[in-house]
């Protein structure tokens, strides 16, 4: 078995040269401090397990104990005072050994909290920092997290604008590192409001030994007890991570390609009540070729991020239960569908969004594109038909054997798109259930066809889908100054309150290019109440050009409640659920006040985001005001910058936020 | 001092600096040897500014036989010129320039052509290749020394010095079809702080390529295989791997089929051309209208040096048998040193593998590796001073889908 990078002193890259702007006496100190510490750990490490082998694959092989966690929280503080942590590892499926670091800011964590995570007792005692090292007073708060899964930015300037000469001595050492490629790394801001520490980034977590994982999503939302289940695209992991003791994570387990053969690039992940998950993997099967699935029924992809793509049911610490074909046995012509190279049986199976009703044994995907041919240049686009019109329902009574149960093609709408792909139904990113028990219906919405669409009920042998809004209505009222077109407005996360009274929708909006001068970037609060009290009776229907601009005509028809401008491009957001109560513990709730956003997409695609996160809030009268208390700690605007240089994980620069999570300790919530 | 005296001084000064550039000239050329004294003055002063007008040296020196790698600055453009493999005789120069030129003809802008050669009479326009990054020309250098001219608009001459010394090879290889992969390699190795190799990889099948094209057909043969289409080219390497699928085909009942033919249910296509033959019979086929396209059962596999952006590019997903991951530590750093320094240069397989071996880092299991585009979304304008990327595979990824035994 191979390690990578070393011990559990740091993740792969830091090593002990974490990056450092202490005195030099104080260097020296350290250095002394360090030698006596590495001898000590060496023979701490003598005696903690190693990893075997033959070890259960998945489960966690090298969790610090408690010598560990505290001569890691040395090591780590040598050379800045103010961060420590622990580092968590498991064994993948494929002997490879993988990581998860954390770099708590002692001088943002209350020292009760280091304490209970082991480490509050170690710091102080050592002299070694500044006046901050040993955690701050503890001000009674309990806190809730905005855990962020975040990319390292590795900027490249191909232009060459700005050449680095070429070397005159060619050593073995060209490369600084500020070079090298920084680890991705989930982010814990502290969003309690009223804390001294609000708004800050008290933790990295950085994941090894994988770099680029490009971090995509994780679940829709979050409750007490759920693990965090966290793709990389490129990577074609899914993470899978113990929040019970945050601000600390642990690594539970690493689902690798190898574990879900029939699959690749897994978008997002739904978990369910017992703490399992479904995750919609877009891509085809690893290798192209035929794949058997769980059921025993094969399918022919055309491979790694191709088609088709799948549904793959995960246990609460992320091991492959099952694998279901997303795709029928059959070719599904209902619209056109490309696959690139081309599938003897077209298939529009490439899942995305991805929400679930167990009370209703239902959960649905909505399929996006075939990842891998969506090419760079929109002009030189293959095919407009690459981004789906699908949605998918399935029956998830066996909850551990889901079952497609149906496929349905989302009706073309009145406006005519400026190309294919901006017809109303194409590429169907995202999907949202409602969730009171009298509800049985579902929304989804298309990113490049700019529309919303409404199924009443879901548990139908074939959903009925119809259009309910086209965001040339919001883009009006947006910015009535441009031409409001909907098609290509970029949308992106959908999502019901959680008392199923509004819907909220990111638009990252449309860059403007030649004549077309793009669409506005904001987020959209719609009031469907009346949409969801029509029941299987909805009238609403977006069948006419005037309802794509005014609205819908019909009277249930979802309202604009509230348009909050959003420059950055906001593709994806999340609910507050964790609300605190009189008795100082959070309890979930389904009044939320408070929505997450963040403004970045998939950097290489064009639609980056300026790379900010924000928190909103929900006033009574359920209009959208931007929190201004939640600021960058570093230049004190609004909203967190995740451009930055430095991190509690060392100076590894800007990075790249895609999804986030309202999330607390296992002890503060009830 | 009077009018007629300052004219009579200023004609004096000029005369003296202009005797002077003769005499500096003169010397330089009688530090020549004969032949060279045959060159015309331009042909002295233009060797004269390549060592002198700050062109920048890979090495800090210009030596025989080692890919001469030179950057220069002119105006608001940086030219990076690559000439290998510095013998006399043909050579391969890639050019890397960090500005298109846009000149309006009217409605239209065209990008001013690079020119490259030693002198007016020979030059001629620097082409991109399919599978690879960069433009390339061939030069014919002499023994000793030549000057390798890059034009920079209508009037502009860049010169680079390029040392060849006197040992005659054959120079076929580095300025054939398989070249710009020959001058990766030689260009990585000397990058490592290594010795060039003084052969070119496309000369012979190695045997780890060997093991990875046997590794490829087992697979293919596991996964139930009926036929395998075979794209090759007339390198030694590819009818080497060619001749090593068709053993391996027959012994386990696989048809071999020529990649033209319509293909049968259980079809994978396996390329084992060099960069530019691969890439150009790639992109026959994926540029043809999507119907028109064979449905291949298995898809697209390629060998091992196949792993250069410009190939992956010209199909849709491939397959590839690599003994290394894009994510290695060593792979990553070379990938960034390539992009701190050539940021032009894509970073290859075969490169790579030149690297690694200078570094003497030891290679891993082989593997199958899945290697695609994965941009999700089209581009719009706008955000490109954001952009990041995979290194290695801009736009695109390299992942690890699983084991193979290869023995």
């Amino acid at each position: 078995m191979r390690v990578h990078g070393e011990t559990a002193l740091s993740g792969r890259f830091t090593s002990v040269s974490t990056p450092s702007t202490a005195p030099t006496r104080g260097r020296r100190l350290r250095r002394s401090a360090l030698g006596a510490a590495l001898v000590a750990l060496g023979l701490c490490s003598l005696q903690t397990a190693p990893v075997q082998a033959e070890d259960d694959p998945g489960q966690p092989v090298d969790i610090a104990g408690a010598g560990i966690a505290a001569l890691n929280a040395l090591i780590q503080g040598l050379f800045n005072s103010d961060i420590v942590g622990q580092t968590s590892k498991v064994l993948g499926g494929d002997g490879e050994t993988y990581w998860l670091t954390n770099h708590l800011r002692t001088d943002l964590v209350p020292t009760t909290v280091l304490q209970g995570l082991g480490l509050g007792d170690v710091v102080p005692g050592l002299g070694l920092g500044g006046g901050s090292a040993g955690g701050t007073p503890d001000d009674g708060k309990r806190r809730e997290y905005l855990v962020v899964w975040a990319g390292d930015n590795n900027v490249l300037d191909r232009s060459g604008k700005q050449l680095t000469n070429l070397p005159d001595v060619v050593t073995p050492d060209l490369l600084g590192k500020g070079d090298q490629i920084g680890p991705d790394f989930f982010a814990v801001v502290d969003a309690t409001k009223g804390s001294s520490s609000y708004g800050k980034v008290v933790n990295t977590v950085t994941v090894g030994p994988l770099v680029e994982n490009e971090p995509h999503h994780m679940q829709y939302i979050w409750h007490k007890g759920n693990n965090i289940f966290a793709g990389g695209l490129f990577t074609d992991v899914t993470y899978v991570l113990d929040t019970s003791k945050l601000p600390e994570l642990k690594l539970k387990h690493v689902n690798l390609p190898t574990d879900t053969l029939c699959g690749s690039v897994p978008d997002a992940y739904w978990v369910t009540k017992d703490g399992s998950a479904y995750g919609t993997y877009m891509g085809g099967p690893d290798v192209p070729g035929p794949c058997t699935y769980s059921d025993g029924t094969t399918r022919i992809g055309n491979g790694f991020a191709g088609s088709p793509g799948e549904l793959v049911r995960l246990d609460e610490n992320g091991k492959t239960v099952y694998e279901a074909p997303a795709t029928p046995e059959t070719a599904e012509n209902e619209q056109r569908c490309d696959n690139i190279p081309q599938l003897a049986a077209a298939t529009c199976a490439n899942p995305h969004g991805i929400q679930a009703r167990e009370d209703l044994d239902t959960l649905v995907t909505s399929d996006y594109n075939e990842p891998r041919n969506i090419i760079l240049n929109p002009v030189q686009a293959p095919s407009s038909y690459l981004r789906r019109p699908t949605v998918r329902t399935w029956d998830i009574s066996d909850q551990d054997h889901p079952k497609l149960k149906a496929v349905s093609f989302l009706p073309d709408g009145p406006r005519v798109g400026k190309v294919a792909h901006q017809e109303e139904p194409r590429a169907a990113m995202e999907t949202t259930v409602t969730n009171l028990p009298g509800h049985k219906g579902a929304f989804a919405e298309t990113m490049q066809g700019g529309a919303i669409y409404y199924a009443p009920d879901i548990t139908a042998g074939k959903p009925e889908w119809r259009e309910v809004f086209d965001l040339t209505t919001a883009n009006k009222q947006a910015d009535p100054s441009r031409n409001p077109y909907g098609g290509g407005s970029n949308g992106g996360w959908l999502q019901t309150s959680l008392d199923d009274k509004y819907l909220y929708h990111a638009v990252a909006g449309r860059q403007p290019s030649g004549t077309d001068q793009g669409s506005p970037s904001y987020i959209l609060k719609l009031d469907i109440q009346d949409l969801l009290a029509a029941g299987t009776d909805t009238a609403c229907d977006i069948d006419t050009i005037e309802e794509t601009v005014n609205g819908g005509a019909e009277s249930d028809c979802p309202a604009i409640t509230d348009i909050l401008p959003a420059p950055g491009g906001p593709h994806w957001g999340a609910l507050d659920n964790l609300e605190l109560g009189d008795d100082g513990y959070f309890h979930e709730t389904k009044d939320v006040k408070r929505i997450a956003y963040s403004n970045y997409f998939v950097a290489r695609t064009g639609l980056n985001g300026d790379h900010r996160v924000c928190l909103v809030d929900v006033g009574s009268d359920q209009k959208l005001t931007t929190d201004p208390g939640f600021k960058d700690e570093s230049t004190g605007d609004t909203c967190i910058d995740f451009d930055r240089e430095s991190w509690p994980h060392g100076d590894w620069g800007p990075a790249k936020p895609h999804s986030m999570l309202f999330v607390t300790a296992d002890d503060d919530i009830k | 001092m009077t009018t007629s005296s300052r004219a009579t001084a200023l004609r004096v000064g000029v005369a003296v600096v202009v005797g002077g550039l003769l005499v500096g000239v003169s010397a330089y050329a009688a530090g020549l040897g004969a032949d060279d004294q045959h060159r015309t003055g331009n042909q002295l002063v233009r060797d004269w500014s390549a060592r002198t007008d700050g062109q920048q040296v890979l090495g800090g020196r210009r030596t025989p036989g080692v890919p001469s790698v030179q950057r220069l600055r002119h105006d608001d453009v940086t030219f990076t010129v690559t000439v290998a493999p510095a013998r006399p005789g043909p050579n391969l120069v890639r050019v890397d320039s960090t500005h298109d030129h846009g000149v309006s003809t009217g409605s239209t802008t065209e990008k001013v052509p690079v020119l490259v050669g030693t002198g007016e009479d020979d030059l001629v326009r620097a082409q991109p290749r399919p599978g690879t990054d960069g433009l390339w020309a061939v030069v014919d250098l002499p023994e000793g020394s030549g000057t390798v001219l890059v034009t920079h608009g209508r009037s502009h001459r860049l010169p680079f010095i390029v040392e060849t010394g006197t040992d005659a090879v054959d120079t076929a290889d580095w300025v054939g079809a398989d070249g710009p992969e020959c001058v990766a390699v030689a260009t990585a190795s000397a990058l490592a702080a290594g010795q060039v190799p003084s052969g070119c990889p496309a000369s012979a099948l190695s045997a780890s390529d060997a093991g990875s094209v046997r590794g490829i057909v087992r697979t293919l043969v596991d996964r139930g295989i009926e036929e395998i289409a075979v794209e090759h080219d007339e390198s030694a390497r590819s009818l080497a791997a060619y001749e090593l699928v068709q053993g391996l085909a027959a012994e386990a009942g696989v048809r071999i089929v020529s990649p033209d033919a319509a293909p049968g249910e259980r079809n994978a296509l396996v390329v084992l051309g060099g960069w530019a033959t691969a890439a150009r019979d790639l992109a026959a086929v994926s540029s043809t209208p999507l119907r028109q396209q064979p449905i291949r059962s298995d898809g697209t596999w390629l060998a091992p040096w196949l792993l250069s952006p410009g190939v992956v590019d010209s199909t849709a997903g491939a397959m590839l048998a690599l003994d290394f991951d894009i994510r290695d530590q060593g792979a990553q750093e070379f990938s960034q040193t390539l992009g701190k320094y050539f940021p032009g240069q894509l970073p290859t397989g075969p490169a790579y593998l030149a690297w690694r071996s200078v570094r003497g880092d030891a290679p891993r299991p082989l593997g199958l590796y899945a290697a695609s585009r994965a941009a999700y979304m089209p581009a719009s304008s706008g955000h490109a001073n954001h952009e990041t990327t995979v290194a290695w595979f801009p736009g695109g990824t390299v992942t690890p889908v699983g084991s193979l035994d290869a023995s």
